[in-house]
Parts: structure tokens; C-alpha cells; sequence
């Protein structure tokens, strides 16, 4: 018996993992303002992970998304909402420095080709505000959110 | 408690922390992981896992180098799907890091205590002209794997 639930145990470890449905992209940068000069640059891209909320698919009530660069992260959450136009999100950086710190800004708009939770692929186009923590940097950015399995 | 109040340390720490006037020096280089242990490994979950030979992006920030202020830093980013920064709280070979970074399950993590061991960086003394620095030591709890044992060693080159 003890066995049985160590086993159960460990399969309810490893699909731990497993219960909450990630999508990711990589979120291109198409526009920004002037005050992005020393922070971000069309064309500039990174690694989107999208986790938006629902209990169905194991991503409780807030919705994350998650940029990463090749060595720095900016993290978003919409508390009890979806991404989506007008809203406003807290948020954390932490840079290529090493230096990190809270932040918060809000969603200028937010289009997707589908809903999130049915199809495999949604394309997203945001502005963001304060973009990794950097007041008044407003940048624009496409992700082609692909569903992971 | 102990977690909290040491969130709470980090937490007010980083609000008045020196860079934000200061310079601050950074290294950066490529991290190999040379052992991993307990669970570290996510079968179904490719991105996750780390494992002898695993290469991570990484970037240290020595203490009291320039404005890098009295913690040393350092950051493992997984391809790109998840940054791990460790605030070592200790200056010796052994002891806690405070966690902070986002996992791969784009979920933050500024707070908790872990453990590092057998830290070593060579050369010993850094200065901001030095060009090489090579750091190796076990981690606890890598990358946020709760369970996950790992020791690395990493090569950086001043940025």
C-alpha cells in the first residue's frame, strides 16, 4: 500500500507539471516610443510564455506572460482578468545587470486572431506600457502564441 | 518566517539598492551543469529539464565590485524559458541564496531561501579590470526545481 501511494504520489508529482496549459511565442518588437531608447528597439525579440488564466486549464484566476531575452526577464500578471485592451498589470524586471524590481503599467490593447483555450495558434498584437519597468516606454509587439503540449 | 523576513530584507534591499545610481560591473558567460541529482528532470516536459551537460546563458555580478553592492549575484536563464537569479546571503563556500527570477511555468518567484554549497570563484579577489573570472558550486533547488540538486561551472569574460 505504501508503495501504491508513493507511486500515486510521484505521478501526481510529475503531472504537476503538466496541469496548466502553457502557450509561447517568440514577441517581436514592431514599434516603440522615444522613451525606449536605453530599454527595447523595434526588432528586438524574445521568448513569450503565455499563461492565461482559467481553472479548467490548471492556470488558476490570474493571467501571466512571461518575456525572456537572452539575459534578462520583464513578467506581467493581470489579476483576475485576461490580457486584454485597457487593462492594467502588475509586473517585475529583472535586467541584464542583475538588477530587478517591481514595476506595474497597463495593457494598451490587446488583438488575437482566436480565443485562448481552444485552438493550437493565437497571434497577439500589444502595446504594453512601461515596458520592462521603464517609464512611459510604450512598446508594440506581435507573438504568434503556440500552444504547448 | 524566516522566508518572509528575508523577502522582506531583499525586498527593501533592492529598493535601495546602490545601482541605481551607481555603475555596476557585470560578467557574462555560459554555464555547464556538471551533475544533477533528485528531480531535475520532467518526462512530457522537454524544456525543463536540466541534466549533466545542460548550457545556460549567465551573467555574474561579483559583490563589492564597482556600485554591485554587497550581494553577489548570479543568473542561469534556461532556454530562454525561464531566469533564475540567485542572491547569495553568505560569503563563504556555503550557505543561502535568496530566489528571485520567473519559471517556466511564467510564474514569479521573489522570495524564499535555498541553499548553495562548495562555491568557489577563481580568480579569488575580482576587480573591475579583470577579464576572466571561472565560478563552480551545488545549488539547491535550480532553476526553482524543487528537489533539484545541481553543481555548475561557469566561464565568464567581463562584459
Amino acid at each position: 500500500m505504501r508503495r501504491l501511494l508513493i507511486a500515486a504520489a510521484a505521478l501526481l508529482s510529475i503531472s504537476g507539471a503538466q496541469a496548466e496549459t502553457l502557450w509561447v511565442a517568440e514577441a517581436r518588437v514592431i514599434a516603440v516610443t522615444p522613451q525606449c531608447a536605453d530599454t527595447v528597439a523595434v526588432a528586438d525579440f524574445f521568448r513569450a510564455v503565455f499563461r492565461p488564466q482559467g481553472t479548467t486549464i490548471g492556470n488558476g484566476a490570474n493571467s501571466h506572460l512571461a518575456l525572456f531575452s537572452q539575459r534578462s526577464t520583464f513578467w506581467m500578471r493581470v489579476p483576475n482578468n485576461t490580457f486584454r485592451g485597457g487593462v492594467n498589470y502588475v509586473g517585475y524586471f529583472v535586467k541584464a545587470s542583475l538588477s530587478f524590481g517591481g514595476t506595474s503599467g497597463a495593457i494598451l490593447d490587446w488583438q488575437e486572431s482566436s480565443a485562448f483555450g481552444g485552438p493550437v495558434v493565437s497571434n497577439v498584437t500589444t502595446s504594453i506600457t512601461n515596458f520592462f519597468g521603464t517609464s512611459q516606454c510604450t512598446a508594440t509587439l506581435r507573438m504568434p502564441f503556440n500552444l504547448l503540449p | 518566517m524566516r522566508a518572509f523576513v528575508f523577502s522582506s530584507i531583499v525586498a527593501l534591499w533592492s529598493l535601495a539598492s546602490p545601482d541605481a545610481g551607481l555603475a555596476v560591473t557585470v560578467w557574462q558567460g555560459e554555464a555547464v551543469i556538471t551533475t544533477a541529482s533528485g528531480t531535475c528532470t520532467f518526462p512530457g516536459d522537454e524544456r525543463r529539464n536540466i541534466s549533466t551537460g545542460t548550457v545556460l546563458k549567465s551573467v555574474y555580478r561579483p559583490r563589492v565590485v564597482d556600485g554591485n553592492g554587497p550581494n553577489t549575484r548570479i543568473s542561469f536563464i534556461h532556454d530562454s524559458g525561464a531566469m533564475f537569479v540567485m542572491v547569495l546571503q553568505d560569503t563563504g563556500a556555503n550557505g543561502d541564496y535568496a530566489k528571485i527570477g520567473v519559471t517556466h511555468s511564467a510564474l514569479l518567484v521573489n522570495s524564499g531561501l535555498a541553499g548553495f554549497a562548495s562555491f568557489q570563484q577563481l580568480p579569488a579577489t575580482i576587480t573591475v579590470s579583470t577579464s576572466f573570472v571561472r565560478v563552480s558550486g551545488r545549488v539547491e533547488d535550480f532553476m526553482f526545481l524543487s528537489g533539484c540538486d545541481a553543481t555548475f561551472r561557469a566561464t565568464y569574460s567581463k562584459r
